[in-house]
């Protein structure tokens, strides 16, 4: 019976959780156009656990959480990526090392070892210990006398806290992130919970801070690079953080097919981002699910730059500046309302107008001045974008929804590897 | 005495229905989403997907987490595939053919309706962890939103047939479907199917946004047990659609069976195909939607369905 | 005996059973400690999820008994709504126009919202 059904279960799309070191996200996202896998956004609905790049520092212990939720019998592949480090290979020690370009030959090899027995599942990598002793008494351990007494299976209980209806309810303080699948990789966000509201709100970027980005905006830093190809590439990357975004709304099919816009566009093809748009607002993305959410007041924003201020109505943009940019007659667009529909219409908007931009642009060339503007916003040498941008969250999730808060994070496009390290934001509700 | 099969023969009926109905909701989905992210479609992938993943759901071992409530946790989506199929048990499958067709079947049915609730609920909520428990309340107050409409709507159509029973709603609509006859019906009964069926845009507890909401801790023959009841629930509600607003078992030329089958395979395209085009509303907004708009519309169909009776 | 009724608990019986059945198929994996820990990204959580639950939506389930009481008029209503008439159509007319005002009442003194 069960050989029957690991002969039916070898054509299956291998189930693959997949964990990206903060600076292989775009390598891993383009696995969703991959066919003969299938990407989980939780650990458990995966079998096997594909780690892309050298992990960030801080990813390692949450990495090793991750690789024991998946559901056994389990595998991890490792694609390196051209990386050095052994991070990844000293903590996964039983991984299988992908050196090649493309991974799924690997993932489907381990997957189809798996089934056929060819192939041990992993032991869990954490010792095997209770989260804390079990000491209680009565059946359930709860170790105290009444319902809610004592710490049951040695985790204690939410506490109370006032609450702002006046009220004293209780609250969950819970980490998301920093491999929460909706989240960008290495944002850590610490929650306080009442009921599906959060009440305090602060975050710690474990990303590991690059400081060679090997991006074209961080080559124009220093010399000049053609406008054609840094529009494109702006183009590009709006519209990846449009498909990650699309799939946190849900529209998991509608996201596939934005990636692989992204990957054919073409400098001129500003129509087919115009199109992308008007599929949006028909399809009710701007209208009906990321209006009102996450507003910034314009006083809010100090020291942020990109797309997120210019959807707030602040009309910066380092780009005029340049005098290639005022030839092309180059204007920076900006939208009034400064909520995530703002957000996701701006950076539409810009990705067409970089399109039209990189169409025009023959071979003017821009750069070497130390400061450009990248998609994120104004990157300067050792100063990225993230890092203001970051600083908003803790004060603009509180009193938010759970799902609404996800939104707006997403609605921000975070590089948390851009974002300064280990940089502790609270805040908590008044 | 109305219709019904013994037992054994209306439960082996109903399994068949069921698991075909289960895979059928499958491909068609996998149709969706290959059509909507402009994939090549792969005709033999697209038929042997489902099984091959269910195959694997069923290889792989299944985890728990800390001290989950266990019973409730196995409970929750046996729960909700024997609703779905009590729920399709008294849609008439022909003329004098049914599985149960009792005489107050439309009350069994939105009982069957009522209690996804508690599946959806305890499924959320025994698992112990912060994400699926958020997706439980999530549900409740869905569940109160759109429960009302739900029931509105699909209560007009027995007033021209003067009956609970459905065999005789299919039966008051010889002359006229009451897609015509109640032109609010159809559309509303479309968005509150959603949302009774969680599925996309409407699909708050098992939601992306909550890595898989109620949904994010389930692994293994679990995850397919799940996967098959919320399928299921899909079904029956399709199948409802289609006795209540479409005319069930009536139509020319063909068998009045497969008329059932093709009515209620209309609906379930048409609910997949939106799940594939609009976006997640927010859930804030979906409740002010239902008992804003959706109540009081379905109110005055069932009004207006009364009226023309006068 | 029960009538339909028979066939329909039986399909209720069969398929909860059934279901059940299937999840048990899978082999029970994962009993260690990190196995066993819930998953929100990677930490593991300081507390039970389990907790008094704030449902801001509170207000909701009040007006939700209202009209769930109303369901329950209007099944018979249903039935002989031909019968009766246009004395059928006033009487329960007036009913829901009542509850109806409840609702747009609730939702000027912003009873539906979240947070």
């Amino acid at each position: 019976m069960s050989r029957v059904l690991s002969r039916i279960a070898l054509r299956a799309d291998a189930r693959v959780f997949c964990i990206a070191g903060s600076q292989s996200r775009d390598e891993a996202r383009l696995l969703r156009l991959a066919e003969g896998i299938h990407l989980t956004g939780t650990p458990r609905a995966a079998n096997v656990l594909l780690i892309a790049g050298e992990l960030d520092a801080g990813l390692i212990a949450p990495a090793l959480v991750a690789h024991d939720a998946l559901s056994p019998p389990r595998a991890t592949v490792w694609w390196r990526l051209d990386t050095e480090e052994a991070l990844v290979s000293k903590n996964f020690p039983n991984a299988f090392m992908e050196d090649d370009l493309d991974p799924v030959p690997a993932l489907r090899r381990v997957h189809e070892e798996l089934l056929a027995g060819q192939r041990e599942g992993e032991a869990p990598l954490l010792p095997d210990v209770e989260p804390a002793q079990w000491q209680g008494i009565g059946p359930y351990g709860q170790g105290g006398k009444g319902m809610t007494g004592g710490v049951p299976y040695g985790r204690p209980m939410a506490e109370r806290a006032d609450d702002r209806d006046g009220l004293k309810l209780d609250y969950l303080p819970v980490r998301i992130g920093p491999l929460f699948a909706p989240l960008p990789v290495g944002l850590a966000l610490d929650v306080k919970l009442q009921g599906d509201v959060i009440q305090g709100a602060a975050f710690e970027n474990l990303a590991d801070a690059s400081t060679d980005g090997t991006s074209i905006f961080h080559r124009a830093l220093r010399v000049a690079v053609l406008i054609r190809d840094l529009e494109l590439a702006r183009a590009r990357s709006h519209l990846e953080w449009l498909s990650d975004a699309v799939a946190v709304a849900g529209a998991a099919s509608l996201s596939e097919r934005i990636l692989r816009l992204a990957q054919q566009v073409a400098p001129g093809d500003g129509d087919a981002i115009r199109a992308v748009e008007r599929t949006l607002r028909r399809r009710g993305f701007f209208d009906w699910s990321m209006r009102g959410v996450g507003v910034l007041k314009t006083n809010a924003l100090e020291g942020v730059s990109g797309p997120v201020a210019r959807a707030s109505g602040l009309s910066i943009d380092a780009r005029t500046k340049e005098a290639a940019y005022e030839r092309l007659g180059f204007e920076p667009l900006t939208q009034d309302a400064g909520d995530a529909a703002a957000r996701w219409i701006q950076r539409v908007r810009e990705a067409a107008q970089a399109l039209d931009l990189a169409g025009q642009a023959g071979d003017e060339r821009t750069g070497g001045s130390g400061a450009i503007e990248s998609p994120r916003g104004l990157l300067t040498d050792g100063a990225g974008p993230s890092t203001a941008t970051a600083r908003l969250v803790p004060s603009l999730v509180v009193g938010m929804e759970f799902g609404e808060a996800v939104a707006t994070v997403v609605s921000l496009d975070l590089d948390m590897s851009e974002a300064q390290p280990l940089d502790n934001h609270v805040s908590a509700a008044s | 005495m109305r219709p019904y099969l013994s037992p054994p023969l209306a439960v082996i009926t109903m399994i068949g229905v069921l698991i075909a109905g289960s895979y059928a909701v499958a491909v068609l989905e996998e149709i969706a989403g290959t059509l909507v992210s402009r994939r090549p479609l792969r005709l033999t992938y697209v038929f042997w997907a489902p099984l091959a993943t269910a195959a694997l759901l069923l290889t792989q071992g299944r985890t728990s987490t800390e001290r989950p409530d266990a019973q409730a946790w196995a409970l929750a989506p046996a729960l909700l595939a024997g609703l779905a199929a009590v729920g399709l048990a008294v849609i008439p499958i022909d003329q004098n053919t049914s599985v149960a067709d009792p005489a107050a079947g439309f009350v069994l049915y939105s009982a069957a309706i009522s209690y996804v609730m508690v599946a959806v609920y305890l499924h959320g909520w025994s698992a112990n962890s912060t994400l699926p428990l958020i997706g439980a309340y999530r549900f409740i107050a869905q569940a109160f939103a759109f429960q009302i409409p739900f029931l509105l709507v699909l209560l007009a159509p027995a007033l021209p047939a003067e009956s609970l029973a459905i065999s005789d709603i299919v039966e008051a609509q010889e002359s006229l479907w009451n897609v015509v006859r109640q032109p609010l019906g159809l559309p509303i009964f479309l968005v509150v199917s959603a949302a009774a069926t969680f599925s996309l845009p409407l699909d708050f507890p098992d939601a992306a946004d909550l890595a898989g909401g109620t949904s994010s801790e389930v692994s293994a023959s679990h995850r397919l047990a799940w996967r098959g009841a919320r399928a299921g629930l899909l079904v029956m509600v399709a199948a409802m659609g289609a006795s209540a607003f479409l005319g069930g078992w009536q139509g020319p030329w063909l068998p009045g069976w497969l008329w059932v089958i093709l009515k209620t395979l209309l609906l379930l395209v048409i609910l997949i195909a939106s799940s594939h085009t609009f976006a997640r509303l927010r859930i804030e907004r979906f409740v002010v939607l239902a008992w804003v708009v959706l109540l009081p519309l379905s109110l005055v169909n069932i009004f207006f369905a009364g009226a023309l009776l006068l | 005996m029960l009538g339909p009724l028979e066939a329909a608990l039986a399909v209720f019986v069969a398929a909860v059973g059934l279901t059940l059945a299937l999840r048990a198929l899978g082999d029970v994996g994962g009993a260690t400690a990190p196995e066993r820990l819930p998953y929100a990204g990677g930490y593991p959580p300081r507390v039970h999820a389990w907790s008094r639950f704030h449902a801001r939506y509170y207000v909701m389930a009040f007006v939700f008994l209202a009209f769930d009481m109303e369901m329950v008029y209007m099944y018979p209503w249903a039935v002989v709504f031909a019968r009766e008439g246009a004395i059928a159509f006033v009487e329960m007319g007036w009913f829901i126009l009542v509850l109806l005002l409840g609702i747009f009442y609730t939702w000027r003194e912003g009873g539906f919202d979240w947070a």
